[in-house]
């Protein structure tokens, strides 16, 4: 790390895929439909990108030790570079799904929530409407 | 410079689709969620327009060096993305209620209405 920078940068960019799939187990537990289905696939595949990526780097790191430069780098990046091809997809894939969901989310969010709103107002108003009536029946 | 530049195009939409999300959900219901990704969206894109700045200033003049400030909007931009994530947080824990009372009313709205035919 080359300052402190780029170190929150990085521990940030570990830290979203987290918060990302809390958010979607909570709005899957709620109500699920396709959106809640692919963030909760988006998150995972970006945290399997992040554990691939860091197996990539260990093997690296292990084959190169094991090695001890009598084999060819090539060799013994061979497995890393599988890794991150894989990680590298599973990223790729994983941000577009949780993407796409993140936007199916908040297009019904928002007419949800109206709706709540319009429904709670009509329902007083009808529940107001039947006291009265009642009332008036009673006098 | 016109190939560096491109690159900032895809950090840029991806901005733009986060604004877009948070008008959507802000349009629904105003509450401090949906303010933070609103807020933090809009700041993550002036990161990358200041990026795209600085990426001009420094392919413009020889020898200008600002990995410094670079680095302070990369940090600007990724802690603009984790409020984004917590607004968003702040959504998803907002949505069970909101979906469940919406259908509840509907069917109770629909009862009210019947008994008032």
């Amino acid at each position: 790390m080359s300052s402190p920078y780029a170190a929150l940068g990085t521990l940030v960019y570990l830290i979203i895929p987290i918060v990302m799939l809390v958010a979607a187990i909570v709005a899957h537990r709620g109500k699920s439909f396709w959106a809640t289905w692919l963030m909760i696939i988006g998150s995972s595949g970006l945290i399997l990108a992040i554990a691939l990526m860091a197996g990539a780097v260990f093997f690296t790191l292990q084959n190169l030790a094991s090695s001890g430069g009598s084999g060819s780098t090539a060799s013994a990046m061979s497995s890393g570079i599988i890794f991150s091809i894989i990680g590298g997809l599973c990223g790729f894939g994983g941000f577009l799904a949780y993407g796409v969901g993140l936007i199916g989310l908040c297009v019904r969010w928002g007419p949800t929530a109206r709706r709540a709103a319009e429904l709670e107002e009509l329902t007083t108003s009808l529940i107001s409407e039947r006291s009265q009536a009642s009332q008036s029946s009673v006098g | 410079m016109i190939g560096s530049l491109i690159g900032f195009a895809i950090p840029l939409g991806f901005g733009v689709s986060m604004l877009t999300c948070a008008l959507l959900a802000h349009r629904g219901q105003r509450f401090w969620g949906t303010w933070t990704m609103l807020i933090s969206s809009a700041l993550a894109i002036l990161g990358v327009i200041a990026m795209v700045a600085l990426t001009i200033m420094q392919l413009n003049s020889v020898g200008y060096s600002s990995s410094e400030s670079s680095e302070v909007l990369l940090a600007l931009i990724s802690l603009s993305i984790l409020a984004y994530a917590c607004g968003f947080v702040g959504i998803c824990k907002r949505w069970p209620p909101i979906s469940q009372t919406a259908d509840d009313l509907e069917a109770q709205a629909a009862i009210l209405a019947a008994e008032r035919d």
